[in-house]
């Protein structure tokens, strides 16, 4: 963890110097040492207290997030997009080969891992056909021996089907180290074959990402199949009740019924779309801010809620799908059960010195008996019909390891306070 | 006075009068007439509400408070500045966002009352009042050295106060308020470019601005008085250690110990209750654009304040050097020093620009006045044609009517501020109060920061506000700062009457907690929700800005459009 | 048409049209103003307590610290008129900028969708761009 003192350091210095240049060296006379210092220290004291207040925070306009990949020609594009970041798969394999067939100077290009032809691209691709084995000899060598081959006759090609205008080629190994996983193949019409530098370089840079791909699928895949759980987790009760207040309120007040319409697709265009995994709190309070006003049209006057965020936490970095989990627990848990329904407060501050966002979700709902607050935290509670605490602790200690906090207090009728310890970032 | 500055005042007030009528709104809609159809770019309108805002307290007052009193004259300027910051703060954004015509309109809505919309009102009134006669007063002073002479039979004094009124008037009742935000933004701009030349000419001819400010220091500060029928200099007294002499560049020269915070505090409060300011918020396109539109009205008044600070030193430095050479300026001089210190620009301009210098500061001067008036006359229009007229006389007035309702109140405000501005003898004033114009319109700041800004800032930034408290709000705010001020005419300006001159820092809080008290013992109007929506959701913003998204899409076409979200 | 693959809808120009026409879609509830209104009150008082700080210190010092209006900065200029003369202004608007663009920035992330199908903060930005 990045240590948060030292921005607050340099500011001290700093204000110690202006102190000084300006009683002691532009001001004649100077001041006196007991009343330069008495300043000094209430500057810091100033600059300590205002650190972490509310005068800090986001400044800027939203940076706007945007598709990548919708400018530039095919050429910036192999550098800029990595189409096999993803991993040797046939929806990566057809974009990359669309994207480097104008590039390398040959007539058909195509992309095969060791059993099966991934894409093809160009004349030939009637017979070549995605999904089959490779059927040229060549192929087969390139595979077995991991080295660039350079084919200039037909029969050196040995593509069993007789009509195949396919004359020349160059076939150059995917590889991660030693491991050949497939072969970039551009063929060419003609006896003359397409530039070998070329076709190597380009297979040398797809191996790459070949194997930067498997590098963060192994650190990826724990995380993302977690996040993958916690999606498909969206409570079918959730949307089944919404669906029918939605309904409801189609006669009474349409207009209402439209904005929660909104909302409901704004959310799960949220809950889906989200590939990365930390945002920034901003957007995750979007997110439980949909989703309480969903609950709110649901519950009526029963569901109070309380937002008390600092505006530094906004731009602070939180684990994606995190928050709105552990309100949706409060609303479930605590209130709807609770006659006279009750108010969930989120609370989120920031604390500059020790760079830890904290992020407190509470209600003075029913409460919790010891053995229902195990049963959530083991992650059983799902099967419950509430979304496991247990999955976003997981997630959290992939992200975090030993850095986060996550404490639930529970009395039964006397409300639930989850508080959430994280690392600012 | 010559013929050449008469005609370069004639053309600038011709150009000013032309411009009001060439941009007059098409249709008279009140909404139009008031409001200029409510789509003013950000740095016109805080050019605008400069204009408006600077009147001849800031033009022609700051520049003689400091030169009168030295550093603790500066801090007029400090405190007209500083009222932007509140405004900034608590005020801008969310009064456009509810987007009201005026102040007691917001009130009335906000608090779902007319007995707060009517009392307001009144407040408001009070306030122009306040505000108009000094600016009269400024003109009068202004065309008594310009023009030196009267017209048909009256005195240079009054004849400035009444063409001055008729001019300003007239244009008012033709042009509305779109030719009023635009003329508003170039009589901001040719006040702030005469500031400028005059700013040049003398650092050109060698002032040297701290060496002045040491070299001033080192004399004690004496001003003209009149003992005996006799004018001489007489040193001005330390008020902040008793038996001292006051200095030019050392405070004391004009407050006691109190004295500068209780000013501070009086002006900075004062300019979120000013209604001719304040109704220019409802103009910006949205929330967002009335708050940056408060940040650039703050860089251009810190700009023109500084300049004129350093005009104030400049002419307490450099006139006792060219009196005894100039023969007019001896008339109004003793010993070197002004018997007004208002004519300091005015005495800056002609010695380093000739009979056109002074013309051009003249016409600053009669810019500043003739702007603010225009404002002050328009709001007061607002709260008569709007508030009153078209809710309480005649509530199926046509839009001529209320316009119409309008203008006549304007008529009416003009003569009834003409009339005090005659009643007032300057001259018998400036013993009591040194640099009279901007001592008044601090009476102004002090009524609109005690009765107005307290309620104001409640009222947006408390749900528990009431109509009921915000009535006894204003009403125990604006009778505590009249009563203070009456007191301190009587007593003067020393010791407590300090305090009592300006009232608001213990008015304003008082006022607050009235409305307070008064408050918690009633009941929030309902609805809150909804109101609170309006005040302080962007919603109708963020529909704004799309709606003039989809507009720009539709004049440059969608490959316009694309090609722009491209670049994003 | 490479890249255009797997893209959220919202992306897809054909749709876009479709998103800008429907101006009813801004709607603010009212949890979300009463939260986005609580940050704000929190940034308007602290700029306001800065604000009231240092305009009021330096009557205090004057009062206090002899230094202050006895000693020689730039030139021949007290302290305390350098302060009132210039300095003051500076602070008034460097602390207006602060002041708006953090209320700005928090509006924008706590009202509305924080990812606008066309691209609202871009609009926010031209306003401001508006002055020079």
């Amino acid at each position: 963890m990045r240590n948060g003192s030292f921005p607050l350091a340099a500011a001290v210095a700093l204000a110690w110097g202006v102190v000084y240049v300006f009683t002691q060296v532009l001001a004649d006379p100077p001041l006196g040492v007991a009343t330069t210092v008495l300043v000094g220290v209430g500057i810091t004291v100033v600059l300590t207290i205002g650190y972490p207040s509310a005068l800090r925070g986001p400044r800027s306009a939203r940076p706007v997030r945007r598709p990548a990949g919708r400018h530039g020609g095919p050429l910036a594009a192999v550098g800029r997009s990595m189409p096999l970041r993803s991993g040797l798969t046939t929806e990566a394999a057809r974009r990359a080969v669309q994207l480097l067939h104008p590039v390398l100077g040959g007539d058909s290009v195509a992309i095969t891992d060791r059993e099966r032809v991934l894409a093809f691209l160009g004349p030939g691709s009637d017979h070549h056909t995605i999904g089959d084995a490779p059927q040229t000899d060549s192929s087969a060598k390139v595979l077995a021996r991991g080295r660039t081959t350079v084919v200039r006759s037909k029969a050196k090609l040995g593509c069993p089907h007789p009509d195949c205008p396919l004359q020349s080629a160059v076939i150059a190994p995917l590889a991660i180290g030693k491991r050949v996983m497939g072969t970039l193949k551009v063929y060419r019409l003609d006896d003359i074959p397409p530039p070998r530098g070329v076709v190597e370089g380009l297979a040398g840079i797809l191996s790459l990402h070949l194997e930067l791909a498997e590098l963060d699928h192994e650190r990826k895949l724990a995380v993302d199949a977690k996040l993958n759980a916690l999606r498909a987790q969206i409570n079918p009760h959730f949307l089944f009740n919404t669906l029918n207040t939605i309904s409801s309120k189609a006669r009474t007040d349409p207009e209402e019924a439209r904005r929660l319409l909104l909302r409901l697709s704004d959310f799960f265009r949220y809950a889906v779309r989200q590939d990365r995994h930390l945002v920034e709190f901003g957007q995750e309070y979007f997110f439980v801010r949909t989703y309480l006003s969903l609950e709110q049209a649901r519950y009526g006057e029963r569901l109070r809620v309380r937002y008390d965020v600092e505006p530094q936490v906004l731009t602070a970095h939180v684990p994606v799908l995190t928050i709105q989990p552990l309100v949706e627990n409060a609303v479930k848990h605590g209130l709807a059960d609770k006659l006279d329904g009750g108010t969930v407060t989120l609370k989120a501050r920031v604390d500059p010195l020790t760079r830890t966002t904290s992020i407190r979700v509470s209600d003075d709902g029913v409460g919790m008996d010891p053995d229902v607050l195990e049963r959530l935290t083991s992650g059983a509670g799902a099967a419950n019909g509430g979304v496991g605490l247990r999955n976003i602790s997981e997630r959290l200690e992939t992200l975090y390891g030993e850095r986060y906090r996550l404490d639930i207090q529970s009395h039964y009728g006397d409300g639930t306070i989850i508080d959430l310890r994280i690392p600012l970032g | 006075m010559n013929v050449a500055s008469l005609l370069v005042l004639a053309v600038l007030l011709g150009a000013v009068i032309v411009l009001g009528l060439v941009l007059r709104p098409r249709r008279a809609s009140t909404l139009e007439f008031y409001l200029a159809g409510r789509r003013v770019g950000v740095m016109t309108n805080a050019c605008a509400i400069c204009g408006d805002y600077f009147s001849a307290a800031s033009f022609l007052g700051v520049a003689a408070a400091v030169y009168a009193s030295g550093l603790d004259g500066v801090w007029y300027a400090t405190g007209f500045a500083a009222g932007f910051v509140p405004v900034l703060l608590f005020v801008a954004a969310p009064l456009r966002r509810f987007g009201e015509f005026s102040i007691p309109d917001f009130l009335g809505r906000r608090l779902g009352s007319d007995r707060v919309r009517l009392v307001a009102v009144v407040v408001v009134q009070l306030v122009i009042l306040s505000y108009l006669v000094p600016q009269a007063v400024g003109s009068g002073i202004t065309w008594e050295l310009l023009v030196g002479d009267g017209i048909a039979g009256l005195t240079p004094y009054a004849t400035g106060v009444v063409v001055s009124t008729v001019a300003i008037t007239a244009l008012v009742i033709v042009g509305g308020m779109r030719g009023t935000t635009w003329t508003q933004a170039v009589q901001f701009l040719l006040l702030l470019s005469a500031f400028i030349w005059l700013v040049i000419v003398v650092i050109a001819s060698g002032f040297d601005y701290p060496r002045s400010v040491a070299e001033l220091t080192t004399d004690p500060l004496a001003n003209p008085a009149e003992v005996d029928g006799q004018w001489r200099l007489e040193a001005e007294s330390n008020r902040l250690e008793e038996g001292e002499l006051a200095y030019f560049g050392h405070p004391g020269g004009r407050y006691g110990p109190l004295g500068q915070i209780t000013l501070i505090i009086t002006l900075m409060l004062g300019t979120a209750g000013l209604p001719h300011v304040m109704n220019r918020y409802f103009t910006s396109p949205t929330g967002t654009a009335a708050r940056m539109t408060t940040v650039w009205v703050l860089g251009l008044a810190g700009l023109f304040y500084a300049l004129a600070v350093l005009l104030g030193t400049a002419a307490r430095s450099l006139i006792p050097g060219a009196a005894p050479d100039q023969p007019w300026l001896a008339e109004l001089t003793v010993d070197g020093v002004l018997r007004v210190p208002e004519h300091a620009p005015l005495v800056l301009g002609r010695l380093y620009g000739g009979e056109a210098g002074l013309a051009v500061v003249a016409v600053g001067a009669l810019v500043a006045v003739l702007s603010t008036i225009a404002g002050l006359l328009l709001a007061s229009a607002a709260s008569w044609g709007h508030d009153v007229y078209e809710r309480h006389i005649n509530p199926n007035a046509t839009q001529r009517q209320a316009v119409w309702a309008g203008r006549a109140a304007v008529v009416v405000v003009a003569v009834l501020s003409a009339a005090l501005a005659l009643g007032l003898r300057p001259y018998s004033l400036t013993a009591l109060f040194p640099s009279i114009v901007a001592t008044m319109v601090t009476w102004a700041f002090a009524l609109a920061g005690s009765a107005l800004a307290p309620v104001f800032i409640l009222a947006i930034w408390w749900r528990g506000t009431t109509a009921r408290g915000a009535v006894a709000g204003m009403t125990v705010g604006a009778v505590t700062a009249v009563g203070m001020v009456a007191a301190a005419t009587v007593i003067g300006d020393r010791s407590i009457g300090e305090l009592l001159l300006t009232p608001t820092v213990i008015a304003a809080p008082l006022a607050a907690a009235v409305t307070v008290v008064v408050s918690r013992r009633t009941h929030p109007p309902a609805e809150l929700d909804r109101l609170w929506a309006k005040l302080h959701g962007t919603a109708a913003d963020r529909r704004a800005v799309r709606l003039a998204r989809l507009t720009v899409t539709g004049i440059n076409g969608p490959d316009g459009g694309k090609d722009s979200e491209k670049k994003r | 048409m490479a890249s255009s693959g797997g893209h959220s809808p919202w992306a897809d120009p054909d749709e876009g049209g479709q998103w800008v026409s429907d101006l009813g879609d801004e709607y603010d509830m009212p949890t979300d103003v009463d939260a986005a209104f609580r940050t704000l009150r929190r940034v308007a008082v602290g700029h306001f307590m800065v604000f009231l700080g240092v305009v009021v210190a330096v009557p205090v010092l004057t009062l206090t610290v002899d230094w202050w209006s006895e000693g020689r900065l730039i030139g021949g200029m007290t302290p305390s008129f350098v302060m009132a003369a210039v300095g003051l202004y500076v602070f008034f608007f460097l602390l207006a900028i602060a002041a708006s663009t953090l209320s700005n920035a928090v509006e924008d992330r706590m009202l509305g969708d924080p990812e606008p199908p066309d691209g609202g903060p871009t609009t926010h930005a031209e306003q401001r761009g508006d002055s020079p």
